[in-house]
């Protein structure tokens, strides 16, 4: 936070791409890329290859502070002695054009990564990014929800700077000294009357809370909703929250490392022990487990931080149409049905 | 750098057989901050076992600080880890992190008679308990132990039944679900050595671990002999891979096993929201 808000400046979509190019000199910038009908957050070497239209990005900002693999340490092994070594982690990087609700998963992946003990990687790739917003000034994508887990299309939780398109160039705003710092690097002239956005509204439905799911726990829904399930767990990986993680060791002879790597506890392979149980043994159970983490088990461990933001990817990309708006307009229903019945 | 995934650095002292498919595994911490992590662990807390380029897995501590400041790991060879770890000699150097988890309640059951009932290689975080117990002999009860096995040859920590036996104020008692031509013991399953023996749930702690199908059943019989589910404790396993609450992946419901775990009482287990 700053004590004094530093005027908004106004960019045109030139002075926005020669700042991002003013950026590429000092420190790496993950920004939106089109590629064919679709977009991705990736690293980009010019400020022509940013994606000035982006509404969701098939992927989530996750990777860049969370790699789908990382090296956790080398390995030098002899006979009797090891040499261990620590890889470089967390280069200067900006992550521009982010939404607010990927953003936003910054708030929950904190709380765990940087809760006690604190997550060595997560924390150094944490404090070297910087994150440019883009507010949704319209609701960019039909599957978006985000009021529904308490986040705002305008929202600038864990943003440095946000950015606001406006009359064909950007507004921007500095809400860090880090951000500021950045912004100083842009051209484009102070606004004289600040800008104030507007929230496009989304259609209202409630999330669940807690008891809701511990009352919906045993109810044959997930089986049936696991029967549509194919385990291909896409609603894990491009989910700016998923997070669940392995551990492996690589290598041969001498030199080996020990990997962490994504993981999804959709998987077959997620919880069964080497002597042949498994706890969660059907996709019903699995799914389940999924959804309670997020709306149940993560927010009742860490003061009521829900595991979701809304971003609507895991509706949009799920290949049997898994809907979670669904899913949780059913667990509200199904819930109060059952305590209707239980009272009588 | 503080990292929880960094390990410490041991050496394999010793490897032995405990029983089939089972190895005692001694670790001697080669670094001052390994040897200060673990300078005071408790009975019923973990660590993380790694075989150097094959991986690391959790297992409870066997041993307690008080009788040696090596490790003790109780390793039953099931998956690609373990067999790694089994193939090892004296020497090689390993990785440990912890310890980690909760622990039995030791303070608590001060004054207090303890019942054991331990099943296979479930036997092994009982073993902590047992030690402490008869290092700390005037701040406890009536001991009774009961180690139980699938078949002779699969029972662990043999060689320390005398001493438990003759130890005072202390009843040992051992069963084998079917003997062999050396057996010349109980023959017969764990609930009906506990049958026998009856403990008196007057003033008592029962601790049991095993396969899952045995802590139910040995659970169960406790109750009908008079235990209150505050009264028994267990200690629980799930797959694991970062022991800190963080990789998602040991939870029972909202419960981590790893960091509100392992050690849980019969009446916190009745509270969780998902079967165990």
């Amino acid at each position: 936070m700053i004590a004094q808000p530093m005027p908004q400046r106004r960019l045109s979509k030139e002075e926005l791409l020669a700042w991002v190019e003013r950026l590429l000199r000092e420190r790496s910038v993950i920004a939106p890329v089109r590629s064919g009908e679709r977009t991705f957050l990736q690293e980009i070497s010019a400020p022509s290859e940013v994606d000035l239209e982006v509404g969701r990005p098939v992927n989530s900002l996750k990777e860049f502070l969370f790699p789908a693999t990382e090296t956790l340490f080398r390995l030098r092994r002899g006979k009797r002695a090891v040499r261990m070594e620590l890889p470089e982690v967390g280069r200067l990087q900006v992550l521009f054009l982010v939404r607010p609700c990927d953003a936003a998963a910054l708030t929950s992946m904190d709380a765990l990564f940087l809760g006690e003990p604190a997550d060595f990687y997560w924390g150094e790739r944490r404090k070297n990014t910087a994150l440019v917003g883009l507010a949704c000034l319209a609701v960019p994508t039909p599957e978006c929800f985000c009021t529904t887990v308490g986040g705002s299309p305008i929202g600038t939780a864990n943003m440095d700077v946000i950015l606001y398109a406006q009359d064909g160039g950007y507004v921007a705003e500095a809400l860090t000294e880090r951000g500021e710092a950045l912004l100083s690097l842009a051209g484009g002239a102070a606004m004289e009357q600040p800008f104030v956005p507007q929230a496009p509204e989304l259609p209202p439905f409630p999330c669940p809370p807690i008891e809701d799911w511990q009352r919906v726990f045993d109810d044959d829904y997930w089986q049936r909703l696991g029967e549509r399930c194919l385990g291909c767990k896409i609603c894990t990986y491009n989910c700016p929250t998923c997070y669940c993680f392995d551990i492996r060791d690589r290598g041969t002879g001498g030199r080996v490392e020990r990997l962490r790597a994504w993981d999804a506890c959709t998987s077959k392979h997620y919880s069964i022990e080497a002597s042949g149980h498994d706890p969660r043994p059907t996709r019903g159970a699995r799914l389940r487990n999924r959804f309670c983490h997020k709306y149940f088990y993560f927010p009742w461990r860490y003061g009521g931080t829900l595991l979701c933001t809304g971003c609507g990817r895991c509706v949009a990309q799920c290949p049997v149409n898994i809907d979670l708006t669904e899913v949780l307009e059913e667990v509200a229903v199904r819930a109060r049905k059952g305590e209707e019945a239980r009272q009588g | 750098m503080n990292n929880p995934f960094w390990p410490y650095v041991g050496t394999l002292t010793e490897v032995r057989d405990l029983a089939v498919g089972i190895k005692l595994l001694r670790v001697r911490l080669e670094d001052e901050a390994g040897r200060r992590a673990f300078a005071d662990y408790r009975p019923g807390q973990f660590a993380f076992l790694s075989a150097f380029g094959v991986g690391e897995v959790p297992f409870g501590l066997a041993g307690t600080p008080a009788r040696s400041p090596e490790l003790e790991f109780a390793v039953a060879r099931v998956g690609t880890v373990t067999s790694a770890l089994h193939g090892l000699e004296e020497g090689a150097p390993v990785g440990v992190r912890g310890p980690m988890g909760n622990s039995f309640p030791m303070e608590d059951f001060r004054g207090r008679n303890l019942v054991i009932i331990g099943g296979g290689i479930g036997f092994a975080p009982l073993r902590p308990v047992i030690h402490y117990v008869l290092d700390h002999r005037a701040d406890y009860g009536h001991l009774t132990i009961l180690a139980a096995a699938r078949a002779p040859n699969l029972l662990v920590f043999r060689e320390e039944y005398d001493e438990w036996a003759a130890a005072p104020d202390t009843e040992f008692h051992v069963t084998v679900d079917v003997g062999d031509e050396t057996w010349t013991g109980n023959v017969g399953l764990v609930t009906e050595l506990q049958a026998q023996v009856s403990p008196s749930p007057e003033n008592a702690v029962a601790i049991t671990c095993g396969p899952p199908i045995m802590i139910k059943f040995v659970t169960q019989l406790l109750q009908k002999q008079g235990f209150a589910p505050e009264q028994i404790y267990t200690t629980l396993e799930m797959k694991m891979k970062c022991g800190l609450g963080k990789c998602g992946r040991c939870n029972v419901g909202e419960r981590y096993v790893c960091v509100d775990g392992p050690v849980f009482s019969q009446a916190q287990i009745l509270q969780f929201i998902d079967a165990f």
